[in-house]
C-alpha cells in the first residue's frame, strides 16, 4: 500500500485533461455543429449576393459574414456554457471528478478552458471561411472591373474594391468579437453556478446580452445628463455598475469601412474585456465553491 | 441568503472600479471615430422592433445594408421622402461609411431634385417645383454636412459639398470654400485648389484674391498648369488690368502653344 | 495518531428549505470510525443521512456542525482526496469516451501521465475484466460494465479509501458476483472500503462492521455477527439423517432444557442456483459481449 502521494495546491495539468475534454464533448453536442454549420452557410452564400443598386457587394459581404460571427460565437459559447454544470450533476460526473484531488476551482477554470478553445477554434473557422469568399468575390469584382471601366477610372476602381476587400485591419475587430463571446461566456459560467436550470441560464444571459449593449446609454444617462429625473438616475445607475458595455468590443462595423483602429485602443479594450472575464470568473468560482452539491 | 449579499456587494464593487474605464473607453473610442452611431425612433421606425433590437446588438452594419436595399426599392418607385427617411436611418446607423453619405446626398440633391422640376408628379407650377427642386438640394446639402460632422477628415465629402454649391446651388463662395477645405485634407485630388480658385474668380469682388492663388498655382509648373487655369488667369489678368509686365499667362503660353482642355 | 481511514466526530448538516421554518436535519451528531483496512457497510432506508454523509466525507457538502477525517486530514480540504476513490449511485461518465479513454482521463486528474498513466489503465482494465471492451465507447457498454468502469476510474489513483454507493444497483446477479469478489479482492490489498448499499445479503457477505442511519442518527453499529446472530440459537445441518435420528435430536433438546424451534430443509442460495445455471461450463470458452 502506497503512502498517499503530495498534494499540490494548483496543476495546470488537471486544469489541461478538463479543458481538453470538455472540448472534446462540446464538439459532440449537436447545437455546436448545427451553429457552426448555419453560420459558415450564411458567410459562403454571401458570395452570391447579387449585385444591389446603390451597394458595394463586396461591403454587404463583408458586414454579413461580421455580423455572422459576431451572433454565432456568441451564441454557441452561451449554449455551450448553459449546460456545462448542470449536465455533470446530473450524470453524477460532476460527484466522480470532485472526488478526485481536483478543486472546484481547476474544474470551473477547466471547464471555461474547454468552451474557450471551441469558440477560438469556431471563429477561426469562420474567419478562414469568410476570408476565402472575400477574396473570391474580390477576384470577381476585380475581373468585371478590368472589362468595364475605362482606363482612367480603372486604377481608382480597383483601389476602391481592394480597400472594400479582406484586410489585416479587420483582424483586430474579429479578435474583440472572439473577446466579447468569451466574456459573455464567463458571465453564463457565473450565471449557470447560481441557477438551477439551463433554460433560466440561457434566458438571463440573452437579456444581460441585449442590456449589455445599451450599458452606454445608460451610463450616461447617469453621469453626464444633469436634466435626468433621479429615479433614472438610480436606474441608471444600477445598469451601468452590474452590467458590461458590450458595446466597446463592437468596433468592426468601423474598421469595415475603413476607419483605423489604433494599437493603443485596442489593448485598452482588450485589457478591459481580460479584466471583466476575470472578474466575473472568481465571482463564479466564490459561488461555486460554497455550493452544496 | 449572505453569499447573494455577497456575490452583488462584489459585483457592484467591481462596477464602481470599471465604471470609469469604461467611459475613459468610449470617449477614446468617439475620439477615433468609433461608437458613432445613433439609435432613434426614426430608425425604430424603419427597422421595425426586430431589426432594432438587432441594431443594438451589433448587427448595425447589417441593418443599415438592409436599409440601404430598402432605399433602393423606394428609388425604383421614386418615393423621394420614403426614400429619404431610410437613408437618413441607415447613414445614422453607419456615421462612418463616408460612402453612404455621399450616394444619400447624390440620390437627394441631383436624381430627388431633377425629379421635382418635371413629371407626372410634379408641382403644378414653376414656382413650386423650384421649391420642391431647392428643397431636396437643401436634404443633399445637409447629408454632406452630417457626414463630414462625423468624417471630418473625408476630403470627397467636402468635394462633393463644394459640387453641390458649385453646380447646384450656385453659391461660388462657399463652393471656393469647401474645395478648399477639401484640398487640405489627406488624399486630397490634385485638381481641388484648382477648383476652389475657379469658384472664387466666379465670386464679385474676390477677384484678386483668385488671381493671386492662380498664379500661386501657375508657379507650381505643368502639373497645375491646365486650359482651364490659364484661360481663367488670362481672363483675371485683363479683368484687373495687371501690367503686361507682371503677366504670367500671355508671355509664357504664346511660346509653348496650347495644351488639351481639363477633363474633370 | 490514530489509524481510522474514516473518522467522524459530532457531524451534523442541516438543509435551509425556501419558506419552511424549521430546517431540515440529514445529518443529526453523526460519529463514528472506521479503521484501515476494514469493509465497513453504511446502511439506512432512503432519507436517512447516508448520502449526505458520504457527500460531507467527499467534501461535496460542507457539514454545519462536527468534522470528518480521511486519514487524518480533513475532508474539507482537497487532499484528503488524494486518497479516495469514489463510485457514485448509478454513474454516467462521458459516453463518448472509450473505456480507456476514462481511465486516461481519470488518471491525470489524479496527477499520473505518460507511459506509467497508460499501463496502470490497462492493468485497472484488466483487474476489473474489460480489457476486451477497452477500446470501446462506454454508449456502448451494459450496466454492470459501467459498474466495472467506474471501479477502475475509482481506483486508478491507488486509493487507500474506496467509496462506494450501491455497486451492484441495476447489475445482473453474473456483474454483481464479480463486483462482490473484487471488493474482496480489494480487502485483500488491504484498501479500507465504505460501502452503501441496500443489497443486504451482499453486505452480509463482504462486510466486516455495519452502521446503520435512520432519521440522519447512527441507531446500530458493530461487527455483523454481533449484530445479527441470535445469541441463544445454535443452527446444524445434517446430511442424510432418518427421521428417527432427528426425533431424537428433538427429544435430548427438550431433555437438556433446550427448545428445538425450527426443523426444515435449508434451501440452496438462489445466486449459487442463478450463478450455476447461467454461468457458462468451465471447458466452454467464454465469448466476450455486453452481459459478460
Amino acid at each position: 500500500m502506497t503512502a498517499a502521494p503530495k498534494h499540490s495546491l494548483f496543476s495546470s495539468r488537471r486544469v489541461l485533461a478538463l479543458a481538453h475534454n470538455t472540448l472534446l464533448e462540446l464538439i459532440r453536442l449537436k447545437v455546436f455543429y448545427f451553429i457552426l454549420l448555419f453560420a459558415l452557410l450564411i458567410i459562403g452564400s454571401s458570395i452570391f449576393t447579387i449585385q444591389f443598386s446603390f451597394q458595394n457587394p463586396l461591403q454587404v459581404l463583408k458586414d454579413v459574414g461580421l455580423g455572422a460571427m459576431s451572433i454565432f460565437s456568441w451564441l454557441l459559447g452561451l449554449l455551450c456554457t448553459a449546460g456545462l454544470l448542470p449536465k455533470d450533476q446530473e450524470d453524477r460526473t460532476l460527484y466522480t471528478i470532485l472526488a478526485k484531488p481536483v478543486s472546484r476551482f481547476e474544474y470551473l477554470l477547466g471547464k471555461l478552458s474547454g468552451v474557450f478553445l471551441l469558440i477560438t477554434l469556431a471563429v477561426l473557422l469562420m474567419s478562414v471561411v469568410f476570408a476565402g469568399v472575400l477574396g473570391i468575390r474580390e477576384q470577381q469584382e476585380i475581373a468585371a472591373a478590368m472589362q468595364s471601366s475605362s482606363p482612367q477610372t480603372l486604377a481608382l476602381d480597383l483601389e476602391a474594391i481592394r480597400s472594400a476587400a479582406f484586410q489585416a485591419n479587420l483582424i483586430p475587430g474579429i479578435l474583440l468579437i472572439l473577446l466579447k463571446a468569451l466574456l459573455c461566456s464567463t458571465l453564463t459560467l457565473l450565471l449557470s453556478t447560481v441557477a438551477t436550470s439551463s433554460v433560466f441560464t440561457i434566458l438571463t444571459s440573452v437579456v444581460i446580452y441585449l442590456i449589455g449593449h445599451v450599458q452606454g446609454i445608460a451610463r450616461e444617462a447617469w453621469l453626464g445628463g444633469s436634466e435626468t429625473a433621479a429615479a433614472l438616475k438610480v436606474l441608471s445607475a444600477g445598469v451601468s455598475l452590474v452590467f458590461p458595455d458590450l458595446q466597446l468590443f463592437n468596433v468592426v462595423d468601423e474598421i469595415a469601412v475603413g476607419t483605423a483602429l489604433p494599437m493603443a485602443l485596442f489593448w485598452q479594450v482588450s485589457g478591459l474585456g481580460l479584466f471583466y472575464i476575470l472578474v466575473y470568473f472568481l465571482l463564479a468560482q466564490v459561488i461555486f465553491a460554497s455550493r452544496e452539491l | 441568503m449572505k453569499k447573494v449579499l455577497l456575490t452583488l456587494a462584489l459585483l457592484l464593487g467591481f462596477g464602481l472600479v470599471k465604471t470609469p474605464l469604461e467611459r475613459r473607453l468610449h470617449l477614446a473610442q468617439t475620439a477615433q471615430g468609433f461608437q458613432l452611431a445613433r439609435l432613434h425612433l426614426g430608425t425604430r421606425q424603419q427597422l421595425g422592433q426586430g431589426g432594432f433590437i438587432a441594431a443594438l446588438s451589433g448587427f448595425r452594419a447589417l441593418m443599415a445594408d438592409l436599409l440601404w436595399i430598402r432605399a433602393g426599392v423606394a428609388f425604383e418607385q421614386t418615393a423621394w421622402s420614403r426614400m429619404e427617411l431610410l437613408l437618413h436611418s441607415a447613414t445614422q446607423l453607419q456615421p462612418r461609411a463616408v460612402l453612404f453619405w455621399e450616394m444619400a446626398h447624390y440620390h437627394m440633391a441631383y436624381d430627388a431634385a431633377t425629379a421635382m422640376r418635371s413629371g407626372s408628379n410634379a408641382a403644378p407650377t414653376a414656382a413650386l417645383r423650384r421649391k420642391a427642386e431647392v428643397a431636396f438640394l437643401r436634404i443633399g446639402e445637409t447629408f454632406l454636412q452630417d457626414g463630414i460632422t462625423f468624417n471630418p477628415e473625408s476630403s470627397r465629402l467636402w468635394e462633393r459639398l463644394g459640387d453641390l454649391y458649385a453646380n447646384r446651388l450656385s453659391d461660388h463662395s462657399l463652393a471656393a470654400e469647401a474645395y478648399e477645405k477639401a484640398a487640405q485634407l489627406p488624399k486630397a485630388m490634385t485638381y481641388l485648389r484648382r477648383f476652389a480658385a475657379y469658384e472664387l474668380a466666379k465670386v464679385p469682388g474676390r477677384e484678386k484674391e483668385a488671381y493671386a492663388k492662380l498664379r500661386a498655382l501657375y508657379g507650381e509648373g505643368k502639373v497645375q498648369q491646365m486650359p482651364t487655369l490659364l484661360h481663367l488667369l488670362g481672363q483675371l489678368e485683363e479683368k484687373l488690368a495687371v501690367p503686361q509686365a507682371q503677366r504670367a499667362y500671355i508671355e509664357k503660353t504664346a511660346s509653348e502653344g496650347s495644351e488639351p482642355p481639363v477633363v474633370r | 495518531m490514530s489509524t481510522s481511514a474514516i473518522s467522524i466526530q459530532n457531524l451534523s448538516k442541516e438543509f435551509h428549505v425556501p419558506f419552511r421554518r424549521e430546517p431540515v436535519r440529514a445529518v443529526q451528531n453523526l460519529s463514528l470510525e472506521v479503521p484501515a483496512g476494514e469493509v465497513y457497510g453504511l446502511l439506512g432506508p432512503n432519507g436517512s443521512g447516508k448520502s449526505t454523509t458520504m457527500k460531507i466525507l467527499l467534501g461535496l457538502v460542507s457539514p454545519t456542525a462536527g468534522s470528518s477525517f480521511i486519514f487524518n486530514v480533513n475532508s474539507k480540504q482537497v487532499e484528503s482526496r488524494e486518497s479516495v476513490g469514489f463510485l457514485p449511485e448509478n454513474p454516467y461518465f462521458y459516453k463518448y469516451l472509450t473505456g480507456l479513454e476514462t481511465l486516461l482521463f481519470f488518471g491525470k486528474l489524479c496527477g499520473l501521465q505518460g507511459k506509467p498513466l497508460q499501463e496502470k489503465a490497462r492493468h485497472m482494465l484488466q483487474t476489473v475484466g474489460l480489457s476486451d471492451a477497452a477500446d470501446r465507447r462506454l454508449g456502448g457498454y451494459s450496466k454492470g460494465m459501467l459498474q466495472r468502469i467506474g471501479l477502475a476510474q475509482a481506483l486508478i489513483g491507488d486509493p487507500r479509501l474506496l467509496v462506494l454507493d450501491e455497486p451492484t444497483a441495476g447489475v445482473d446477479p453474473a456483474g454483481s458476483h464479480e463486483i462482490r469478489d473484487l471488493i474482496l479482492q480489494f480487502k485483500s490489498q488491504g484498501i479500507t472500503v465504505l460501502l452503501c448499499s441496500h443489497m443486504l445479503n451482499q453486505v452480509q457477505q463482504i462486510c466486516d462492521r455495519i452502521g446503520v442511519m435512520n432519521h440522519g442518527k447512527l441507531v446500530a453499529e458493530g461487527r455483523l455477527d454481533d449484530l445479527i446472530s441470535a445469541p441463544n440459537q445454535t443452527e446444524l445441518v445434517l446430511e442424510n439423517a432418518s427421521p428417527s435420528l432427528i426425533e431424537a435430536f428433538g427429544r435430548l433438546a427438550t431433555d437438556s432444557g433446550a427448545r428445538l424451534l425450527d426443523q426444515r430443509k435449508p434451501h440452496a442460495d438462489l445466486e449459487r442456483f442463478f450463478l450455476k445455471i447461467t454461468q457458462p461450463k468451465p471447458e466452454a470458452p467464454s465469448t466476450p459481449g455486453r452481459t459478460s
